[in-house]
């Protein structure tokens, strides 16, 4: 099946009870596929259609303040369109799940997977998990309403349009009675109910808001380590590991590519093509991507044979970089890593070959001081 | 500075102001209000019979047809009637007709009509004393036709005992004898005759006021008496030869056809008038036997009083018209053979004729029907002018009640004009017989309209709901096309654009809740039947520019 498809299928199988979505390529047919699954009776909650993605995220707020298990869908644009609302359901700690298919912003028009839209709400308090191949995005949805739920903090699952959402890959299909062990029931927590009206979260002076913001903020923190805890116990029922950020290192790798999405699974098969199987390269897969699980990052680059870091961003923060690079760069500051920090910028959705790479890579290895440390993808 | 919770806080659960949002009371915000103002429709502007067309088509609309008959029978008794025969003035400014095509209004008053025929239950209401009385009051009304059995049917179901004298052998009046069969089938005719004897009405027929009883007579056995005669008797044509046999008038022709005495007709007709009559005349004439029928009409085509429906059915019954044309002579030694005629200048209605000197023409002929107007049987019948007019009742010795309606009163109209006539004739009557207070209103004829009601305007109405849709042939497809105009049909539109929640269901109509109201006036504009209006209203003690 596809990405979109799987999605839908772990939306199912996670027992969500409200879905409200807009259709936005490349995310249509994951909602098409709800919609379908309820129109045949096959879906266990309420879907509901939306004029916009605005509505979408405003429905799913009122639907979460009642206590509902609450799931979304959009790309691109629909989700710049729910930027107010993402501050507001994260503000409110609503644990609500949403799929982000990464697609190009406007203008102009474009269906790429650049990574432009999910990073660019970076800062609104949602979780970030980035997906590499199609189990990866059946099982995350699961796994995001478990996290969310436990540490009320909605979350976002973001995997590469077209290159995830729309290929076909084998998967191992999860069971009713498996999702049902592994995730809790819908929380019980109505805030909200018709027969009593009553106004939620009105004007509050920045007492209050101080601390929701820091509560907010010590939550996030919790999330690595709940996140952990809930890999492990997904790892029981399902038989299928995952990691904070993943690593690829045969021992004395020189050069690290640090990636997010699709690109990462392939960089991971292009490694024994690049240095002809003599392991010098090796790579960091950021799934987790906020927040960033700052230890296991660290641990996993700051060993002395590393000389290089090649951060492949598909995406770009224009007068910064890619955004990537830079969190990683902050995140070294202080570690006493030594090793030179580039770019590859991908940005604008620039599909990643093994001759892209190599020609990259050359660039790299002939780069002097006083040039530019990010190598574009569209020069080469 | 005192801060909730502590700094390794985890989750703050949400502020809830226990109060209601409803204590906060937006309403005072607004500078302007939502008004409901229901506005008069242009089909019951245009309808003599003033019928609350929007009221009961949306009972039609949900399918209830017998609530759309208790609506309709308070404005007019008999659908079935004049959803055959009438003229539908209602539908020319059908609001309907400025955005697809106008509402078919007069089929669905005939199906609601015929709906009513077929599911008749019998439904006596209790006879009411009259005034002072120890028995209900005793109504005898002269004359069969609208007028007659439209204000006998009110005043029979407002508790009287009412008595229909009929001069003519079959009831119904014009209904039997001047409408052809072919607009108004008789079986229809007769099941509305049928119910009003099955409601207790006596109808006598065959019996003429003056002849077999005397008026004294009969005032001196009832508490009131109705004239409804009609319009009366065929005016002469005053031409050299107008009264060789072979000359009939028309509302005599109509008579003879319609109550088959078999009127002879062969050969060439000539009919000699403009009115509904005289096309009448002509088209009946031309499908009962003539092999050539000419109607002369010293006006233009234009200046016809006849409606335009009967004018095209002459035409397509072979009626041949000749215009701006007088009779100036019939011919003939024992009975009509010619009739010669002088051409005069086109004209419109109330231009004096002017006949073109030496231009002239003959037509050989066999009858010539004079359709020039009919003039009143109630002179000789009334002694006062007030109620001759209709304006009033009068008293007699015997203290028996006197009052006219219909076409004595209004000369030769129409179906619905009638009925409005007898309608309004049985409200007034209800005031002398009855106590005020006795009568359920429910079991009285609407009033007639106030005067002053504005006229809704197709620009506050919002068609935009509707889909552009021609005419439909189910009476209730075809009657949800009603846009309801100037009435309010608890659609809620105006409920469902409200942004503030403003409006609320209750009891089976939507309200304003004005304490929450912000008068944005999306429902004004929303509404589709165009009764919602801004308005500034003043709260005591503000001034605009205070605020």
């Amino acid at each position: 099946m596809n990405g979109n498809q799987a999605a839908a299928l772990a939306v199912k199988l996670s027992r969500a009870q409200v879905v409200c979505a807009y259709p936005i390529t490349p995310q249509t047919s994951l909602v098409e596929n709800i919609a379908e699954m309820w129109a045949r009776g096959n879906f266990p909650g309420e879907y509901v259609s939306v004029e916009s993605e605005y509505s979408a995220l405003s429905y799913l707020i009122g639907a979460a303040y009642a206590g509902a298990r609450t799931f979304t869908a959009t790309s691109s644009q629909g989700l710049a369109y729910m930027h107010e609302l993402l501050h507001w359901a994260s503000g409110a700690r609503l644990p609500i799940v949403m799929v982000n298919v990464n697609r190009t912003l406007g203008a102009p028009w474009s269906l790429e997977p650049d990574q432009r839209d999910s990073l660019s709400q970076r800062d609104t308090g949602w979780i970030q998990l980035y997906c590499s191949d199609v189990q990866e995005i059946m099982d995350t949805v699961i796994v995001a309403f478990r996290l969310a739920e436990e540490v009320k903090i909605p979350c976002m699952v973001i995997y590469d349009g077209f290159s995830l959402s729309h290929t076909y890959e084998a998967v191992q299909l999860l069971r009713q009675e498996q999702a049902d062990l592994f995730l809790n029931p819908p929380p019980k927590s109505a805030l909200i109910h018709p027969s009593r009206p009553q106004t939620v979260q009105p004007v509050t002076d920045y007492r209050y808001m101080a601390r929701v913001v820091q509560a907010g903020h010590r939550a996030m923190m919790q999330v690595p380590g709940r996140l952990g805890e809930i890999d492990r116990l997904f790892a029981e029922i399902f038989g299928r590991k995952y990691s904070l950020a993943e690593e690829t290192n045969f021992g004395n790798a020189e050069t690290i590519f640090v990636a997010a999405g699709a690109m990462a699974q392939t960089v991971k098969s292009f490694l024994p093509l690049l240095d002809g199987g003599e392991e010098k390269n090796g790579l960091l897969r950021l799934r987790l991507f906020k927040p960033l699980p700052e230890e296991e990052i660290v641990s996993i680059l700051n060993k002395p044979s590393i000389k290089k870091l090649v951060v492949l961003d598909r995406n770009l923060s224009m007068g910064i970089g890619g955004v990537f690079a830079q969190e990683i760069k902050a995140l070294l500051q202080g570690t006493g890593f030594r090793g030179q920090i580039f770019e590859l910028n991908l940005a604008g959705g620039i599909d990643l070959t093994l001759d892209l790479l190599r020609r990259g890579m050359e660039r790299i290895n002939a780069w002097q001081d006083g040039e530019e440390k990010i190598i574009w993808g569209v020069d080469l | 500075m005192p801060l909730p919770g502590k700094n390794d806080t985890l989750y703050l659960p949400p502020v809830i102001e226990t109060i209601p949002t409803l204590v906060n009371k937006t309403g005072l915000w607004r500078f302007l209000t939502p008004v409901r103002k229901d506005k008069l429709s242009p089909c019951r502007a245009l309808c003599p019979l003033e019928s609350g067309i929007p009221l009961w088509m949306e009972k039609v609309k949900k399918g209830n047809w017998k609530q759309a008959w208790q609506v309709m029978e308070r404005f007019n008794p008999f659908p079935a009637l004049t959803g055959y025969a009438c003229y539908q003035f209602c539908r020319s400014e059908c609001s309907r007709g400025k955005w697809d095509e106008a509402l078919n209004i007069r089929e669905i008053e005939k199906a609601v009509g015929l709906w009513r025929q077929e599911n008749y239950r019998l439904d006596r209401v209790e006879k009411r004393p009259a005034r002072g009385k120890n028995h209900p009051p005793r109504v005898v009304v002269i004359g069969s036709g609208p007028a007659g059995l439209s204000s006998a049917y009110y005043l029979s179901r407002m508790g009287a005992e009412v008595t229909v004298l009929e001069k003519e052998p079959a009831a119904g009046g014009l209904l039997a004898t001047g409408i052809p069969g072919y607009r108004l089938p008789r079986m229809v005719l007769e099941k509305e005759l049928t119910i009003l004897q099955d409601e207790g009405i006596i109808i006598k027929t065959g019996v003429e006021v003056g002849k077999d009883f005397l008026l004294n007579d009969l005032a001196a056995n009832c508490e009131a008496l109705l004239l409804a005669v009609g319009a009366g008797r065929d005016r002469r044509l005053h031409v050299p030869g107008d009264n060789l046999p072979g000359v009939m008038g028309a509302i005599e022709f109509l008579k003879e056809i319609n109550l088959s005495r078999g009127a002879n007709v062969s050969g060439t007709v000539v009919v000699v008038g403009g009115g509904n009559a005289a096309v009448d005349a002509a088209t009946a004439a031309a499908l009962s036997g003539a092999e050539e029928v000419f109607l002369v009409y010293r006006r233009s085509k234009e200046a016809m009083p006849a409606h335009p429906e009967e004018v095209q059915a002459a035409g397509e019954a072979g009626v041949q018209f000749l215009f701006n044309a007088v009779l100036d002579e019939i011919h003939g030694s024992l009975r009509v053979e010619k009739a010669s005629f002088s051409k005069v200048q086109p004209s419109q209605r109330g231009d004096e004729i002017r006949r073109i000197p030496g231009e002239g023409f003959t037509i050989e002929c066999q009858m010539i029907i004079a359709a020039t107007g009919q003039q009143g049987s109630l002179p000789g019948l009334v002694p006062l002018p007030e109620i001759a007019a209709g304006k009033d009742a009068a008293f007699l010795e015997t203290g028996c009640c006197l009052l006219a309606a219909g076409d004595a009163v209004t000369g030769p109209s129409n179906i619905a004009s009638a009925i409005f006539g007898g309608r309004r004739a049985a409200l007034k009557l209800a005031e002398i017989l009855w106590e005020t207070g006795d009568l359920e209103s429910s079991l009285l004829p609407a009033p007639a309209l106030k005067k002053g009601q504005g006229l809704v305007s197709f620009a506050s109405l919002n068609p935009s709901l509707y889909p552009q849709q021609r005419a439909l042939t189910h009476p209730q497809e075809e009657a949800a096309r009603c846009f309801g105009c100037g009435n309010c049909h608890n659609c809620g539109v105006c409920w469902a654009f409200c942004p503030d929640l403003a409006i609320e269901y209750r009891n089976g109509s939507y309200e304003f809740q004005l304490d929450y109201c912000k008068g944005c006036g999306i429902c004004a504009a929303e509404c589709p039947a165009g009764v919602l209006f801004m308005e500034e209203v003043h709260r005591p003690g503000t001034k605009i520019n205070e605020r």
